[in-house]
């Protein structure tokens, strides 16, 4: 039985950009719930339409993705033996996927056993999208990533960019110094010591694909959220990312599971009501914007005083 | 108004260019006609490490790559273009980051990626254009991706434009939404 899941992101009544990572305790990084098939199904069939969007890689770290591809599968076959099985016959992996009726047969290391890049493979077998970050030179570098649900970025222009020039966009990030600082604090990430934080933010519709790509495609319905359709359109969107050493290359992966929950569902837990509106209310202009939320916070806002009001 | 490429790292500019001349033996100097007052403060600081410094043509510098010993570092200055292009060629020669500083003088002007169809439309100043290619309107970001010597234009939504006059003008030097 597949498990429901919702992390909610907001931990204070206020919210700005900080170092959030903390320790993932559980040294569970991959997420298994019960929109798996659907999820699954929607990234492959991303993968397929739009492979240059979706997947990117220097082919120099496909060693590098092959020992995420052991992670990711040892994760699956041990956090979920019910769901995932993964043995060695001699040189062959022998990789089970129940959920989806598949079994798969590859040699570790050897390009030509997998039907795709090694990040792919096993990008293909969790909701997560998958992100590998080099180091050198003192620096972070995206040099290989899938990427089907992303909030409003695009893997085919950040990639092969340094963590820095990769967060221009983000408000205060660079100029205050943070984006600098997390860099460091990534840099000295420890194998065997992974890393987990909340990213969050409102969609108007519910759609897990919000690539910069296609922003003419989902971006309209920010200006069609009214009073009478806002808890059921807009959705608060939540992005759990893990972080993790790769100890034989060195490389970092970062995980991100997107969930969406509707706001009419958000109001049957009144803690979280009341904290999403005192932050939509003291969120600052310029995070309002980044965040694409100018068209309709006023709503949500409105929406989500007169739930606390019926509540109390 | 001069960027370089070097000093992106953290701390000012001239500590940078300081660290990278200290670690260089000799110095191949490369700048572009008509730009040399921009390096007097290059030139002044190898003089005080005492770097040896040798001005080289494009031509010239081509052929000293093959030859340069470990500690000579590169500086080139010049226009957008000309830096850019000179670039890639040293690149492709296997220089690295580490053994060159190049200062961009005048305005920097990038080609802009689509974001919608990944089309690079030629260089223009402004906040915004139509994609040569599909026709979206794009705002012209300071995103700027290096592999793909470009910025990025996002796509603008009829929605977030205000119309000012009979002219489709945006009225906000940022639209809302990213």
């Amino acid at each position: 039985m597949l498990s429901s899941r919702f992390p909610f992101p907001l931990s204070a009544d206020i919210f700005q950009y900080s170092n959030n990572l903390r320790p993932l305790d559980t040294n569970v990084s991959i997420q298994v719930t019960h929109e798996y098939t659907e999820e699954v199904g929607l990234k492959r069939s991303l993968l397929k339409q739009h492979p240059e969007r979706c997947f990117r890689e220097e082919i120099h770290t496909r060693d590098a993705q092959w020992e995420v591809l052991n992670y990711v599968l040892h994760q699956l076959s041990q956090v979920y033996p019910e769901h995932f099985r993964l043995r060695q016959e001699g040189d062959n992996w022998i990789f089970e996927n129940t959920l989806l009726g598949e079994e798969v047969h590859f040699r570790d290391l050897d390009n030509d056993s997998l039907s795709c890049a090694p990040l792919d493979f096993a990008g293909r077998q969790v909701q997560e999208d998958l992100i590998l970050l080099t180091q050198y030179d003192d620096k972070l570098v995206l040099e290989a990533g899938q990427l089907c649900f992303p909030g409003n970025w695009s893997l085919y222009f950040d990639f092969g960019m340094p963590f820095m020039d990769i967060h221009t966009p983000v408000p205060g990030l660079i100029d205050d110094g943070l984006a600098a600082k997390i860099e460091r604090f990534l840099m000295r990430v420890e194998s065997g010591k992974p890393w987990t934080r909340l990213n969050w933010s409102l969609n108007a519709g519910r759609r897990l694909d919000t690539s910069a790509e296609t922003f003419d495609e989902w971006g309209p319905y920010r200006y069609r959220v009214t009073e009478d359709n806002v808890g059921h359109l807009v959705h608060l969107r939540v992005e759990e990312q893990n972080l993790m050493r790769m100890p034989r290359s060195n490389s970092l992966l970062f995980t991100i599971h997107t969930y969406l929950m509707p706001l009419h569902e958000i109001t049957q837990n009144q803690t979280w009501t009341n904290r999403l509106y005192r932050v939509l209310c003291t969120l600052s202009p310029k995070l309002v914007e980044y965040k694409g939320l100018s068209a309709y916070r006023d709503v949500v806002v409105e929406y989500l005083a007169k739930e606390l009001r019926v509540n109390t | 108004m001069m960027r370089n490429r070097t000093a992106a790292g953290g701390g000012t500019r001239k500590d940078n260019l300081w660290a990278f001349l200290q670690c260089a033996h000799s110095l191949l100097f490369l700048c572009q006609d008509g730009q040399q007052e921009s390096c007097s403060a290059v030139l002044q600081m190898a003089s005080d490490l005492q770097i040896a410094v040798r001005t080289v043509t494009v031509e010239e510098l081509k052929n000293e790559l093959g030859s340069a010993k470990i500690g000579t570092r590169l500086y080139v200055c010049g226009d957008y273009q000309f830096v850019r292009g000179l670039e890639n060629v040293l690149f492709s020669f296997g220089i690295t980051n580490e053994e060159l500083w190049s200062d961009v003088t005048g305005a920097t002007v990038h080609p802009v990626l689509c974001a919608g169809c990944y089309h690079r439309n030629d260089p223009v100043a402004g906040s915004y254009i139509h994609c040569e290619m599909c026709g979206r309107m794009l705002e012209v970001s300071n995103h700027y991706s290096k592999k793909l010597d470009a910025v990025m234009g996002y796509i603008v939504l009829p929605e977030q434009l205000v119309f000012k006059s009979e002219e489709p003008q945006p009225s906000r030097t940022t639209p809302e939404g990213r």
